[in-house]
C-alpha cells in the first residue's frame, strides 16, 4: 500500500544553509554554494521529474531480484544497501517531513542472463523510477541504473531519506570511460587502487588502464621472470602480487569496470633491463653507455615478450591489452652496431625497425587473443603497420590533428589530451577538464563516430599513495559526465551545484576527495 | 668502550639505486633523484662534517638526560625513540655493514631548568654531536637539536642505523616560523590538525596559527556563548570543543610549537551573525539587507567581545592574540542611519569609524594580557592608530612596498606574500616558495631588523580534511629551511636532493606528504 502526497511547492528543497555567494557585497554565513537535492551525476539521458515524494529508512528496505538473478546482482545489492546506509549520514539534508509514504521494496527487473565480463560494447542503458524500480537488459546496466536510483536518495535531518518518482533513461554517449594509473613513476598501494575504482564505479567510469612498468620502476611480481620486480621495483614492498592483480581485477568487474594493463615497449622500459639487459639495446656514439629500447632484432627478445605476456594474459581477463608505444626513440637502435648488421644481412633499412617490432609483437599478442590498444605515435609514425581489427589509438597531444588524421584512417580513437590529472591550477580547475570536447575536431561524421571516448591520466611524477585520491576526485568527475551525458546538456554553470552534491556524496561514501567550488562542507 | 673506523671513500654512500637523470638521453631504471643520506633539513647553522661512522641499533640504545630534565624533556625523548624505530623502516638505506661501533648512549644535555611554554623569544639554538650528544641552554633548543640528532641516522640494509661524528652548531635566521591553518572555510579535524603540528616540528616551525573563525563559519563551541557555533557553524560534528583546542595546545607545546589564535574581527564575521545580529551592521543603501562588519557605535558590541575573548583567554596561552582586521569594507557601516546618527552626536565623521572600532577592542584585548598581531591593512589603513608596543603585522601582499612601510614606522612584521599554499602550479613549486625572500625590499638595515620571520598560509577554500596534508608537506618545508637557515647557504639546487631525503623521512615518519621531486619511492 502506497499514499501519495504531491508537493506543489520547493519548500522542502530549502536547505538549513543560506546562499552566501553574492558578487560585490557582504558575504553571508554558510557554504559558498548550495548543492542541488537528489540530482545525478553524471546527467542522465533523459528524465522526467515527478513531484510525487517517498521516504525510505535506511535501515528498513530491501532491494529484490524480481527477474533473472546472478553473484554479481547480489554482490551489487549487497553494497548498495550499505551505500544507502552511509548516504542517511551525509553533510547535507533537507528539512524533516513525516508527509510522505514510506517505500520499502526496490525492484530490480534484470531481463537477460549476467555476463561476467564488462567489455568494451556492453550495455550499459538502464530505466529507473525513482519510488523503487531499476530496469535493464544486462547486468551493466541494472549497476549504472543502481548508481543513479541511489542518487535520488537524499538524506533528511529525521535520518529518514527523501525521494520522488522521477524516470529515468539513460545510456552512455561514449562507450570507453577510462581512468589510468602510472604505478611505475609512484608506487601506489592496492587499497588506494581498490578506493579509485570505487570512485569510477560512482562516476560511471568503466575502464582502469593500468599502466603497471616503466623507465623508473616494475612493480609487477612475474611468477615467470620474478627477476624483473626483483631487480627492477624501487622495492620489494612497493610491488603487486599476482594475487593483488587478481583482486583489483575481480573488485573492479563486480563494479562494471574493466581493466586493461599496459606493460609498455619498446620504449619505457629501462627498468626491464635491471634484470634483462640482453633484451635491451646498448647505444653508441651520443649516447654511449646509456640502455635504449627493446631490441628489436632478436628472437629472444620476442621469446621473452611471449612467455611474460602469455602469464599477463591469465590475470587480465579484459579482451584489451594497451601496448604502449609511446616515445620510441629509435636514435639508439641506428647507433647499435649489432642491429646495423642485422639490418644489413636482411636488406632493410633504419625505418624498418619499429615495423620489425610492431609487427612480431602485435601478431603474437593478437595470437594470445588480445585486442590492442596503442598510444597515439604508434599509429602516427608507423602510417605503413597493418592493425589488427579493434585497435584503438590513445590521443594525448596536438589532438585536432591527430584526431583528424586517426579517424580519417578509419582508426578508432580515444581522448586523453587535456585530461592529464597532474597538471594543477589553483581552484575549480574541473571547469577546464569539463569543456574538453573529444569530437571537437574538423572531421566527417563517419571520422566522429570513431570517437569512441577519452581517458583522465594519473601520471605519477607527483602523484603518490597520499594525494592520488584527492587529485583525483571530483576533477574525473567533470571528465566521467563529459562522456556519459548528451553533449547538448553539458554546461559548467548547471553542473556546478551538482558537482557540488556529487562531491558530498562521494565523502559520504569515504572516497578522499578534495573540494571543488570553493568554501562549504565538502 | 668505542672503536672508531674511518672510512675515505663514499663507496658506502652509493644507495641500492641507480642515478636515472640523464638529459637527452635514456633514462635508467630507479628514481628521478638520488636523495642525500643523513642531510639535516634545515640546513644548520653550521656543520662540521666528520669520516668518523657508527652504528645504532633501533632497538637497543637510550637518551640519557645528563643534567636538567622534566615532563617536556621525557615526553621528548619518548617520541624521539620511537621516530628512531621507524627512521629504521624509512624507505631510503645504505647497503649494510658491520665494521662500525655500536653507541648506545645518547646524551642529553639541558643546562638551565625547562620553561613550560614556548614564546617568541625563546632560545632554539644547540649542538649536536652526531656520537651521541645533544646540548642546550634551553628546552627548545633541545628539542630542535633531538630533531637534528636523528635525522643525522640513515637506515641500512641490516636493520641498524648509520651515523657519523658530525659536530653540529644550529640556531634560527628568524624567531617566527609559522603555518597558518583555516579552519572556518572548510573543516578540518583535530586529527589532522595533530599531524600538521607534528610535521611542523619535523621542519623546526614554531608558529601554529589558528584562523578558527571566518564569514563561512564558526566552528569553536563557545560556553559563555554556544549559539555561535550551534547557529555558526556548518554542522554541529563540524566543531571544535574546548577539550579539542586543550589538546591542539598542549601537543602544539610539547614539541615547542605556539599556537596562536585568530577570531578575526571587525569583518569576516558574518558567522556570528547567524546569532547575535545585534553586534552586526545592517547594510541600507546599495547593500540594502546585506550584514556588514560588527558594529562599532554600540557598548553591547564590545562587551560582547570582552566576553568571549575572556573565554578565549584561557584556552590559549600564548602570549599574542591575532586581531585579523584584514578586508574591512566601510561602506556597510557608512550606509547605516543609527551609525551616521551616532557619528553626528559625538561629532565624529566615517573616518572615525575603524579607529572607534579598533582603540576599544586593541586596549580590551591588551588589558586582559595580550599582545597582538594583525594583517597588513590594520595598519597600512589606520595609520594614526597607536598600536601596542609588540604588535606584529602580518604582510601577504604588495610586500616590498609594505614592508618598507612598515618597518620604517618601527614595526615588526611577518611574511606571508607568495606563500599561500592554496595556490598551486604543476610539479616541483617548492622551489618558488623557496626562493621568496622575506628582506627582499628596499630599507636599511634597522628595518630588515623589523622583518622576524614569516609564514605559510592553509586558506582552505580548496583545501579540506583529505588533501590538507599533502597539499602542506613537503611544500612547506621549502618555506621553513628559508626561515630557518642562513641566508647566503639557500639554494635550490643544492637543496634539492636534501629535500627529497627529507620527504622520505616525514613519510616514514606517518606524514601523508606529495612527491617533492618528480618520480622515485616517496
Amino acid at each position: 500500500m502506497r499514499n501519495f502526497y504531491s508537493i506543489f511547492s520547493f519548500l522542502i528543497f530549502i536547505t538549513e544553509f543560506k546562499i552566501s555567494q553574492s558578487d560585490g557585497g557582504y558575504l553571508t554565513f554558510g557554504p559558498q554554494f548550495r548543492a542541488t537535492v537528489g540530482e545525478v551525476w553524471p546527467k542522465p539521458y533523459r528524465q522526467v521529474k515527478s513531484d510525487k515524494f517517498y521516504a525510505v529508512n535506511s535501515s528498513d528496505f530491501q532491494f529484490v531480484a524480481v527477474n533473472k538473478n546472478c553473484a554479481l546482482l547480489r554482490a551489487a545489492l549487497t553494497r548498495y544497501s550499505k551505500i544507502i546506509a552511509a548516504t542517511a549520514n551525509g553533510n547535507f539534508s533537507t528539512p524533516a517531513t513525516t508527509n510522505f509514504a514510506i517505500i520499502r521494496k526496490f525492484r530490480v527487473n534484470l531481463t537477460q542472463s549476467c555476463e561476467s565480463l564488462p567489455h568494451l560494447d556492453m550495455d550499459e542503458s538502464y530505466y529507473v523510477r525513482g519510488d523503487g524500480v531499476v530496469r535493464a537488459d544486462s547486468i551493466w546496466g541494472i549497476l549504472r541504473g543502481l548508481e543513479t536510483f541511489v542518487q535520488l536518495l537524499v538524506p533528511m535531518s529525521n535520518g529518514l531519506l527523501l525521494t520522488r518518482r522521477t524516470e529515468i533513461y539513460d545510456q552512455p554517449r561514449f562507450k570507453y570511460r577510462g581512468l589510468m594509473l602510472d604505478s611505475a613513476r609512484h608506487f601506489v598501494s592496492k587499497a588506494k587502487i581498490l578506493q579509485l575504482i570505487e570512485g569510477m564505479a560512482y562516476n560511471k567510469l568503466n575502464v582502469f588502464h593500468w599502466h603497471m612498468t616503466d623507465d623508473s620502476a616494475f612493480p609487477y611480481v612475474s611468477s615467470v621472470f620474478p627477476e624483473l620486480s626483483a631487480k627492477g621495483a624501487y622495492r620489494p614492498e612497493l610491488t603487486y602480487s599476482k594475487a593483488d592483480v587478481l583482486e583489483v581485477v575481480k573488485f573492479a568487474r563486480m563494479r562494471g569496470v574493466r581493466v586493461v594493463p599496459e606493460f609498455d615497449t619498446p620504449a619505457h622500459t629501462a627498468s626491464w633491463g635491471a634484470s634483462h639487459p640482453e633484451i635491451m639495446t646498448k647505444c653508441a656514439g651520443k649516447f654511449e653507455g646509456q640502455i635504449g629500447p627493446l631490441n628489436p632484432t632478436k628472437e629472444s627478445t620476442f621469446d621473452f615478450l611471449y612467455k611474460l605476456f602469455s602469464e599477463i594474459k591469465t590475470l587480465f581477463p579484459d579482451k584489451y591489452l594497451h601496448l604502449g608505444v609511446d616515445e620510441v626513440d629509435s636514435a639508439c637502435w641506428e647507433s647499435n652496431a649489432d642491429i646495423q648488421d642485422y639490418l644489413k644481412a636482411h636488406g632493410l633499412d633504419n625505418g624498418d625497425l619499429p615495423y620489425r617490432y610492431l609487427e612480431r609483437y602485435s601478431a603474437n599478442i593478437s595470437a594470445m587473443g588480445w585486442l590492442q590498444m596503442v598510444w597515439q605515435e604508434a599509429m602516427i609514425e608507423n602510417s605503413y603497420m597493418e592493425w589488427p581489427k579493434g585497435t584503438i589509438a590513445q590521443v594525448w597531444f596536438d589532438y585536432k590533428k591527430t584526431m583528424a588524421t586517426l579517424t580519417k584512417k578509419g582508426h578508432d580513437v580515444i581522448m586523453s589530451d587535456g585530461w592529464y590529472l597532474y597538471v594543477l591550477d589553483t581552484g575549480a580547475d574541473w571547469e577546464k577538464l569539463y569543456n574538453v570536447e573529444p569530437t571537437d575536431f574538423n572531421g566527417s561524421k563517419a571520422q566522429m563516430a570513431h570517437v569512441i571516448g577519452g581517458e583522465a591520466c594519473l601520471w605519477s611524477e607527483w602523484i603518490n599513495e597520499h594525494n592520488v585520491l584527492s587529485t583525483t576526485f571530483p576533477r574525473v568527475s567533470a571528465i566521467a559526465e563529459r562522456l556519459w551525458s548528451p553533449v547538448e546538456e553539458l554546461s559548467v554553470d548547471e553542473a556546478r551545484l551538482r558537482l557540488e552534491e556529487h562531491n558530498c556524496r562521494l565523502m559520504a561514501r569515504g572516497i578522499e576527495a578534495r573540494p571543488a567550488n570553493g568554501f562549504g562542507l565538502c
